[in-house]
């Protein structure tokens, strides 16, 4: 049973709703609540945001020059998974600068992975052009090789769409 | 044992407890955000994705927590918030160019529709709504929100939000109509 005021701000709604359509008023005696899946609350839903708690806790744990690094943009961390995806690829020995910068901070791909999933909802034109602002622009990071990352980029879109991140990140 | 918002918040303030305490929150007003954020992106798979980053951002804002508004408002802001970008992300085009004239009148037209319809009519009317118009229905008409809360909850006048709600019911109630 609601108490007076519960009341008083339900009976102020009503009449409210009934003045500006008697529709919508009549209606809404008959609104039912929106169920979830059974067992979604109370099976899945902790689990997954235990889960996401975790995970960012991996990502604000790294030391700061990483976190400037990934917090510089999204566009500069998605950049830097494809740089990164390429040193990786074209050069396993590990001795390239920007290789040697990441190893020396603890950050690994799956760092980056996850702060894009966390992060990155669109990407478009705009994005890349300031992400490669900011990497050619910015000291920390090492020299880069642009065409490369613009070659590469297309390549690790094509990951993408194999579904190493899921498109609703994008 | 039934927890209220004073156990929960100091069990969140305790380090050595915070996990407790935060399953206790996420069990006590899972319900009520899942609700509040189905009815404004409608989909379940948007609400949990939106659910689920809700809690995120309430594990990370805790210790900012300062009780100087109630627990469920300040969650309710966050999930609004959260679906609100959800919402902005998408570019959805909204059907926003209803009729202003309408040949027969609401009580007219109540009448002859049965009610399972309408309801149906109602939920889809709410989708062309823009996306801060629609978090306002949805806390007015379903919630039952007081404009004062609200007003606090988005830093948006009392005024702005009655104008709000109010051109949302009037849409509502054409695409309802039309439709």
């Amino acid at each position: 049973m609601p108490n007076g005021d519960c009341m008083k701000t339900t009976n102020d709604i009503s009449t409210e709703l009934n003045r500006i359509s008697p529709l919508l008023g009549r209606l809404k005696s008959e609104v039912v609540h929106p169920q979830a899946p059974v067992g979604y609350l109370e099976d899945h839903l902790a689990g997954a945001v235990w889960q996401k708690i975790d995970r960012s806790k991996t990502y604000n744990n790294k030391p700061r020059i990483v976190q400037m690094v990934l917090g510089l943009s999204a566009a500069a961390a998605i950049l830097l998974a494809v740089t990164l995806t390429v040193r990786f690829t074209v050069d396993p020995a590990g001795v390239s600068p920007a290789n040697t910068l990441y190893a020396s901070n603890g950050i690994t791909q799956e760092d980056i992975i996850y702060y894009l999933m966390d992060n990155v909802r669109e990407l478009d034109e705009m994005d890349i052009a300031t992400g490669l602002d900011i990497i050619a622009e910015n000291p920390i990071l090492p020299e880069v090789d642009i065409p490369a990352v613009h070659a590469w980029l297309e390549e690790y879109i094509d990951v993408l769409d194999e579904g190493l991140i899921a498109d609703e990140y994008l | 044992m039934n927890y209220t918002d004073t156990d929960i918040i100091a069990l969140c303030s305790n380090p050595s407890r915070k996990r407790e305490g935060f399953t206790l929150l996420m069990e006590a007003y899972r319900e009520r955000l899942y609700t509040v954020i189905r009815r404004i992106v409608i989909h379940h798979e948007d609400t949990s994705d939106i659910l689920q980053n809700t809690f995120l951002n309430v594990w990370q804002g805790l210790d900012q927590f300062r009780g100087d508004a109630k627990l469920f408002t300040w969650l309710y802001r966050i999930a609004t918030n959260e679906a609100i970008s959800h919402l902005q992300r998408g570019k959805r085009q909204y059907w926003d160019d209803l009729p202003e004239n309408v040949a027969a009148t609401a009580q007219e037209v109540a009448t002859d529709i049965p009610a399972t319809e309408l309801l149906e009519k109602l939920t889809r009317a709410v989708d062309i709504l823009p996306e801060k118009q629609r978090a306002v229905f949805v806390l007015r008409y379903y919630e039952e929100m007081p404009y004062e809360e609200m007003s606090a909850m988005f830093g948006t006048s009392v005024g702005a939000l009655k104008a709000s709600y109010h051109h949302a019911v009037k849409k509502v109630e054409r695409f309802l109509l039309t439709n």
